[in-house]
């Protein structure tokens, strides 16, 4: 598996949602499914999956799929 | 004029807001009220209200949100002895419609918007009652707790009290207010002529944490799961030099977890607070004062000022002093709700509550500490908001199947059916309808449900059996 899919499988996972509604727009408080309770469980996969551990700056930033990619590319994951 | 809605009413924080004068009470963005402004108003909206028809004494509801306007409309309510239905914004529109029909609440207050008439009429309510609050979370329960004035008023300065709140604190909207606990801390911070700052902004954003130091804010409060995620953010490494303390309430945290953030606050100056309440008791009932920290770890502590805790033998009801004998916790004082409402002719009820019995088993230490055993009724905390299994149950029962039953522990909900192909709609029902987030809840099948001599499902059994998987 690509990191990106790993990424979108993560989200899908966190979120409880379809895969295929993982998209870069896709943005933190904008649906429903993506609430706190959800974006806690998502930092704890995204740390799981690619066994990092993130800043806190990195946490309040992940605002979005897109950033996230941005802010995981820090940790030397790429995204292509 | 400010009406004296209740004959031996003595004023409270709402009718104190002018004394406060020039002072901020509340941030909103750009936004700084004081508390004259805030009083001005207040009387405005009064103002409007009494030519809208919006009459003493009769229900309306309203969505509490952390918006000044929605602040404005509950202040006033307050002074004008208007009571309210305080409803989630969150759950589905039909179930909000639904509680307003059903209790008779003839208009709706929301923020920014004038109040809209509902089609039923005001139910005439006794002169004593204030607030009427769920009892549970998303469900949008039937049963809501009735608050009188005395009752708000004397909890918001108990805890004033306790916290020893200043008037240069700066508090911050972590919590939803048309939940107890988020408004308990706004109603302290007023009694007090202390500043809030209303944001929607969850704990988890970069705004959030904007807000709290760009106001300077001196404390923050959250339930266990505000916990979780104050730990994944390494709060111990986050720069916040403004912050005197921090309260917790809302359900049990782990005692791990209090022994890290008790750790955490002493190495910051900061005093960690944690506390014990419920809805029926407007809502805090107990708190541990930091210094017993950590030897305390895992009591409740004491009463609030001017309430008392007693436990009761579960079968003779006589009180307890005897230390590590478990009985049924009690709760004796001035913020004991008036009764639960169901239906209109509730709310005109002239009885009071002296004492409530708070359906968890505790025992005296021997520091004289009150710790909490375990639960004698079925009650489950997830995220904060309450569920009782046995009301859950029946209403699973009668959308799936009479073949099921509801358990769980801490925040783990445990539901167990009888065949297979109903688990596709029962997640989805879970997670979509009463949202529950599929991590917090498991679904077993069992085609026989063990059940013991009684022929009750055997809870126990299967909460164990959900542990090991």
């Amino acid at each position: 598996m690509t990191n990106t899919e790993k990424l979108q499988q993560t989200f899908a996972t966190a979120l409880a949602i379809d895969i295929n509604r993982i998209t870069d727009e896709l943005a933190y408080n904008s649906i429903k499914e993506w609430d706190s309770t959800a974006h806690m469980i998502l930092v704890a996969e995204l740390e799981a999956t690619f066994d990092i551990l993130l800043d806190t700056d990195d946490i309040i930033d992940m605002s979005s799929v897109a950033e996230s990619k941005r802010i995981l590319a820090k940790y030397d994951l790429r995204f292509d | 004029m400010r009406p004296s809605p209740q004959p031996n009413y003595t004023a409270g924080f709402a009718d104190k807001i002018f004394q406060h004068g020039e002072k901020i009470a509340l941030i909103f963005g750009d936004e700084k009220i004081s508390y004259a402004q805030l009083d001005d108003r207040i009387q405005n909206r009064k103002s409007t209200w009494e030519q809208l028809g919006l009459v003493s004494n009769h229900l309306a509801a309203i969505h509490i949100t952390p918006h000044p306007d929605a602040i404005i409309s509950y202040l006033a309510a307050l002074q004008a002895g208007i009571p309210l239905l305080v409803l989630d914004p969150g759950i589905p529109d039909e179930t909000q419609l639904s509680l307003i029909e059903q209790l008779g609440a003839g208009w709706l207050l929301r923020a920014d918007q004038s109040p809209k008439k509902m089609k039923v009429a005001s139910t005439s309510c006794r002169d004593d009652l204030a607030l009427l609050l769920s009892t549970s979370g998303s469900s949008g329960s039937p049963k809501s707790v009735m608050l009188s004035y005395q009752n708000i008023y004397s909890n918001a300065e108990s805890i004033a009290e306790y916290l020893q709140i200043q008037s240069t604190d700066v508090a911050i909207t972590s919590l939803p207010l048309h939940y107890c606990y988020g408004l308990s801390v706004v109603n302290s911070q007023l009694q007090t002529g202390a500043a809030i700052v209303l944001t929607e902004e969850p704990l988890m954003s970069k705004n959030f944490w904007n807000e709290v130091k760009a106001h300077e804010v001196t404390s923050l409060s959250g339930v266990p799961f505000h916990y979780q995620m104050l730990k994944r953010l390494r709060l111990e490494s986050m720069d916040l030099p403004s912050i005197r303390y921090l309260t917790q309430a809302g359900g049990r945290l782990p005692d791990d977890d209090i022994l890290r953030f008790e750790e955490l606050c002493q190495d910051k100056g900061w005093s960690f607070y944690v506390m014990y309440g419920q809805t029926e008791a407007s809502p805090r009932i107990a708190y541990l004062p930091p210094e017993a920290l950590p030897q305390a770890v895992g009591c409740i502590g004491k009463a609030i000022p001017g309430g008392r805790l007693i436990i009761r033998d579960l079968e003779t009801r006589s009180v307890i002093n005897t230390v590590e004998e478990t009985g049924e916790l009690c709760y004796l004082g001035p913020n004991v709700m008036l009764g639960y409402a169901q239906k209109p002719a509730d709310l005109q009820s002239n009885t009071f509550l002296n004492e409530l019995a708070t359906g968890d088993l505790a025992e005296w230490t021997v520091e004289g500490w009150v710790r909490i055993t375990g639960r004698s009724s079925r009650l489950l905390k997830i995220q904060g908001k309450r569920w009782q299994l046995d009301q859950l149950e029946f209403r699973l029962k009668k959308i799936f199947s009479d073949l099921l039953a509801v358990t769980g522990r801490d925040d783990q909900l445990v539901v167990v059916l009888a065949a297979d192909e109903q688990q596709e709609a029962m997640h989805t029902y879970l997670h979509r309808e009463l949202s529950i987030h599929p991590t917090l809840f498991r679904i077993l099948i069992h085609q026989e449900l063990p059940c013991l001599s009684t022929g009750k499902p055997n809870y126990q059994l299967l909460i164990e059996e959900a542990e090991k998987r």
